[in-house]
């Protein structure tokens, strides 16, 4: 039987989120200590993993890096806010899917799937979820910090 | 009982059970599920039913609500009224798909709780039914989003 903890896994998601931040806007990230992210408005994109694990994926972002991000994406500014949530949810659903992928790859008794991204934006904003074991990876960047939170129900 | 009314009627059965004035103010349909409220509890349903439910209110009415299930007047959203805000939300859904009576089992996950200020949440792209509702004088929603 084919295993992996959470930290194994995390690595697959913090990996693809420092390469598809360079390769789709060019922002590189670089590791630091765990911290809360002090952007005034943070945004937060929960997609949830089924399959052998199940589990769930909580990124966390500054406004300053979801707008350079987000520009990139559409070439341009965005006009609303809606627009700007649906880009950094396509976004973070790409770089979960690299990830899911490539773990699939080294285990494929795994067969892990996304749940479609619930996407998040507010001022002060806190998220209270059900404790998973996890592993919390950060981010820093010249356009703010990222973050993320990679739990799983049950996992060795 | 379809969905719906399954839910309306768990909102005001829990209203009753606390003692509290609730009054149904219709519904809308919505082409997503999303949210500008200022604290939003979500509940995932799985196995018979794939989907969400979303409460969400404003602080205030989180503030009654907690207050009435913790036995004292809240003040903040602290641990003790996230925590109390989340049970409600618990209840909510229990007594909701208990309402619903259906051949299937339906799961539902544990609540997550968003709290703050100028909020907008994209929780799914299926379409929604919004309940509107005055809870105590305040208004109150929930938002049943099934694949």
């Amino acid at each position: 039987m084919e295993s992996m903890n959470v930290s194994e896994m995390s690595v697959f998601f913090g990996n693809a989120l420092k390469n598809i931040a360079y390769e789709m806007a060019g922002v590189e990230l670089i590791d630091t200590v765990p911290g809360d992210i002090a952007a005034e408005r943070k945004f937060s994109v929960i997609v949830g993993i089924v399959g052998a694990h199940k589990g769930r994926v909580l990124l966390c972002m500054g406004d300053n890096f979801v707008q350079k991000i987000t520009e990139e994406m559409n070439c341009g500014k965005l006009d609303s806010l809606t627009d700007t949530t649906l880009y950094i949810g396509e976004f973070s659903n790409i770089l979960i899917g690299k990830a899911i992928s490539q773990i699939n790859n080294a285990c494929k008794t795994f067969d892990l799937r996304l749940t479609p991204p619930a996407i998040f934006s507010g001022k002060r904003m806190r998220i209270i979820t059900p404790e998973l074991q996890s592993s919390i990876l950060s981010f820093t960047s010249q356009f703010g910090p990222a973050s993320m939170d990679v739990g799983f129900e049950r996992c060795r | 009982m379809d969905l719906k009314n399954a839910f309306n009627t768990a909102v005001l059965e829990l209203a009753g059970i606390f003692g509290v004035a609730a009054e149904y103010k219709g519904d809308v349909v919505e082409p997503v599920l999303s949210s500008a409220n200022e604290v939003n509890v979500t509940i995932g349903l799985s196995k018979g039913l794939k989907g969400v439910v979303l409460l969400g209110m404003k602080r205030t009415t989180a503030l009654k609500i907690a207050s009435v299930m913790a036995g004292s007047e809240l003040t903040e959203m602290d641990e003790c009224a996230e925590g109390a805000i989340s049970e409600f939300m618990n209840t909510l859904v229990g007594m909701g798909l208990g309402n619903y009576k259906t051949a299937v089992q339906v799961d539902f996950s544990s609540p997550t709780l968003i709290v703050g200020d100028e909020m907008y949440l994209m929780i799914s792209r299926v379409e929604s039914s919004r309940l509107q509702f005055m809870f105590d004088n305040e208004p109150f929603c929930i938002a049943i989003s099934i694949e």
